[in-house]
């Protein structure tokens, strides 16, 4: 069997909203962080509506090539979590991007010493409005990369970065 | 803008299409038949619509960059070439098949509707994934399963003379509410609702020259638990009927509206606006999974690998969850969740919630000011 391909953009065809997914090596080719973009590919105005906290709106899951997780996703907000939520409005082609360094999604500990060839998923999910649309639509956006490295060093490397930052 | 309630149920008119990669190999298994039908150039053909959609692919059409694959899909498998009993296929259903079409009265095998269902305007470049038509109903024909009715499908096998039956996936998410709230509560918390991710599993089943699956467990679990603040007296009609103050009937009256609003209470207020308050949690959740869960369901469904890749079927349903495919879907269902956990977190819009609490406290202030009229009240 070939190795599958990355799938480094989706788009939603009814909004036009497109995610474009970015891997960040470190200096040793390791995944260091993601950087995930989504853009206005529409003709029109879109309004985006989505959570202040960058792990609501930003999933990401590492794997190993087998498909067998390296990290789990995060515990879901109870009914007392509160939370902002934030309103952008796009213009067409342009952009909001998502900074994630892969620590910040999982422990650098997690990862074996030795180099690991993985999978990289990374789900953007907000909603969207059409300037002309009453309501809002549920848009998830998924992309990965099945043909990634992990290393200790470029993931210490997007801690370095700091946490996920968010438009 | 009723963020929690944007996404309608899959199948009705105004089911959203989701993007998901997992719908790329739906999109694939369209490409793979538009090629049949209309002669794509090669190059259209991305890897991933190959990688995972290759049951639709092994029509032996010829082009260069698929050939190889080809030829993989239409080797015999690796092992047991002769095909003897399968603890997955004890009728030897998949040994008998004599190629990956399948005799199917409830699946047309010809292509029209799938290349219906997604224009070839959305085939995907080498690394883009142009997602379409992946709504319940659109997938149900591409995939050639029937989510909605979630019915098995019978499959004749001319060359068996029998026929065999798939087994049955879950239609839906299958929920459990309980009180087993896994924290106290706050000091001024009135209710709590928790809300934990769905257990999600697939069985494996052999079909022709290939594994396919469906997801056999989808459990939802939902903790919520609503009480009465310490010292808080609950408001029952023969409360109010017994009462002679006028004061305190205002008081009561007061406070029910107060707290209904998210406002400080005055000493009075009812379990059952409480109750509905941690329900509507309950219901934005679901909500949200629902759609989650259909395209998941869908785009999940849809995977297959060859018979000779898996010695049996939990073999395959472990080859299956390999695929990158499969944690890409599942990777977007995580996500789903999360979305709906957060938003109802948020208690956007605030005024669904306010009008649950009013729709339980405001017949009472009713019977409220009832008493207070008969009492003359000021």
């Amino acid at each position: 069997m070939t190795d599958p391909a990355p799938v480094l953009r989706a788009q939603d065809p009814e909004t036009g909203l497109t995610g474009v997914l970015d891997v960040l090596p470190g200096a040793d080719g390791g995944v260091a962080a993601a950087r995930v973009e989504v853009r206005n590919d529409a003709d029109h105005d879109l309004t985006l509506r989505y959570h202040d906290d960058p792990q609501v709106t930003v999933t990401v899951m590492v794997t190993d090539r087998t498909g067998v997780p390296l990290n789990s996703a995060p515990p879901l907000r109870d009914s007392s979590g509160g939370g902002r939520l934030l309103d952008r409005t796009l213009s067409p082609g342009t952009s909001l991007r998502w900074l994630v360094p892969i620590s910040d999604r999982m422990p650098v500990g997690a990862l074996p010493p030795a180099r690991l060839p993985g999978r990289l998923f990374v789900t953007v999910a907000l909603d969207v409005a059409r300037g002309d649309a009453p309501d809002p639509v549920t848009v998830i956006l998924t992309m990965y990369d099945p043909l990634v490295e992990f290393t200790r060093g470029s993931a210490a490397e997007g801690m370095a970065w700091g946490h996920s930052t968010q438009p | 803008m009723p963020v929690s309630q944007s996404v309608s149920p899959p199948g009705s008119t105004k089911s959203r299409r989701w993007s998901l990669p997992g719908a790329a190999i739906i999109a694939g298994a369209v490409l793979c038949t538009s090629l049949l039908a209309g002669g794509v150039s090669s190059a259209s053909l991305a890897a991933p619509v190959v990688d995972d959609s290759g049951v639709i692919c092994s029509t032996p059409v010829r082009s260069d960059s698929l050939w190889t694959e080809f030829d993989r899909l239409d080797a015999p498998p690796a092992s047991d070439p002769a095909g003897p009993a399968d603890p997955a296929d004890p009728a030897g259903d998949c040994g008998s098949c004599p190629s990956a079409t399948i005799t199917d009265p409830a699946t047309p095998t010809t292509p029209a509707p799938v290349v219906t269902a997604v224009p070839t305007s959305t085939i995907p470049s080498v690394d883009t994934a142009v997602v379409a038509g992946i709504d319940t109903a659109d997938t149900a024909v591409v995939a050639g399963i029937d989510a909605a009715a979630d019915a098995p499908v019978v499959h004749s096998l001319p060359e068996a003379g029998k026929a065999d039956e798939d087994p049955k996936g879950v239609g839906a998410v299958t929920w459990t509410v309980d009180d087993k709230l896994t924290r106290a509560f706050g000091a001024t918390e009135w209710g709590l609702t928790q809300m934990l991710r769905t257990t999600l599993d697939i069985t494996a089943f052999c079909k022709g020259e290939v594994w396919k699956n469906v997801v056999s467990t989808a459990d939802g679990l939902v903790h919520t638990k609503s009480r009465m603040l310490p010292g808080v007296v609950e408001v029952t009609a023969a409360l109010v009927n017994a009462e002679k103050d006028c004061g305190t009937l205002s008081r009561m009256a007061t406070s029910l509206k107060d707290a209904a609003d998210g406002k400080a209470h005055l000493g009075y207020y009812m379990l059952a606006a409480v109750e509905a308050h941690e329900n509507l949690h309950v219901t934005h959740y679901k909500a949200g999974v629902k759609p989650a869960f259909a395209t998941f369901k869908a785009a999940v469904e849809a995977l297959t690998i060859p018979k000779g890749d898996a010695k049996d079927a939990a073999d395959a349903a472990t080859k299956i969850k390999a695929l990158p495919a499969y944690t890409a879907a599942l990777t977007a269902f995580r996500a789903a969740e999360t979305k709906a956990a957060a938003d109802t977190a948020a208690h956007k819009p605030a005024g669904d919630f306010a009008k649950a609490e009013h729709a339980v406290v405001d017949p009472m202030i009713k019977t409220i000011t009832d008493r207070r009229t008969a009492l003359k009240c000021p």
